[in-house]
């Protein structure tokens, strides 16, 4: 088992560890930053297969973006007293278990039909080019890239008309 | 085994763990949290599939747009549990709910 092979199942196990936290912890803070760890581990895993500029991305905007506004979504929607961290428990067990091992088994199925050694497995050495992806966006994709550009701009607007001053009209 | 099929089975126990984290906990935030972990788990998918094929990069490509998409879907969310909480003055999904006539 070669190291780079070792490193990637480390990460691998981080990002599911991580995920698992996310699940069970009771500290909803806790359980933000476990999700971070889980972004982190992921953008590990995309570097590993060759997507750089992905995971770079992954990193500013998931971490440094969406994660942030998530931790100040639980700071001001905590409307317990001042002074308590937010809990929260969980319910619907029996329906979760219900759901997630058929699933689990129905989506891991076909790895079991393969074999599960790990020592054949081969990272290539290919990564695009940086520069390959603004052309991919400016020529190709123009239309899915403009698309998006509307769509943040339509997304600002709203969502800085929603969360405005208390003084909007609540209906 | 190969590095697709490592990654598969990664991407398939975070979407499940994301989709057993909407069912399963209480909080509006932490249910956006588990979203997030579906969204990556997509992502991770794509990326391995792009692995295998040579210099291509539409897995990576289609993984940015998703980002993006996921950004956006995050901030109005976040926006609309603001003012939800507000009203209600709780954040427990259980309670919002016996609260609606």
């Amino acid at each position: 088992m070669s190291l780079q092979l070792l490193i990637l199942l480390i990460f691998a196990g981080i990002t599911i560890l991580a995920a698992l936290g996310v699940l069970i912890l009771k500290n909803v803070l806790h359980a933000a930053f476990s999700l971070l760890i889980s972004f982190l581990g992921v953008a590990a895993l995309f570097v590993f297969v060759g997507a750089e500029f992905l995971a770079v991305s992954q990193l500013m905007i998931y971490v440094g973006g969406i994660l942030v506004l998530m931790i100040f979504g639980v700071m001001f929607t905590n409307r317990s007293s001042s002074s308590k961290d937010v809990v929260s428990g969980t319910h619907n067990v029996f329906w979760a278990i219900l759901i997630a091992v058929p699933l689990l088994t129905l989506l891991c199925f076909p790895i079991y039909k393969g074999s599960l050694d790990l020592t054949h497995i081969h990272f290539s050495e290919l990564s695009p080019k940086i520069s390959d992806i603004g052309i991919a966006f400016l020529t190709e994709h123009i239309l899915s890239f403009e698309f998006v550009a509307l769509l943040l701009l339509v997304v600002l607007v709203g969502t800085v008309y929603l969360a405005g001053s208390k003084n909007t009209t609540k209906s | 085994m190969s590095l697709q099929d490592l990654y598969y089975i990664v991407s398939v126990f975070l979407f499940v763990i994301g989709l057993l984290v909407v069912v399963m906990r209480k909080n509006i935030i932490l249910i956006l949290m588990g979203v997030e972990l579906m969204l990556n788990a997509a992502n991770l998918n794509f990326v391995a599939f792009q692995h295998d094929s040579g210099s291509n990069l539409q897995g990576q490509l289609f993984s940015l747009f998703v980002l993006v998409i996921a950004v956006a879907e995050a901030a109005v969310a976040l926006a609309i549990v603001i003012k939800v909480v507000e009203v209600f003055k709780t954040s427990d999904v259980d309670t919002i709910q016996k609260l609606k006539e």
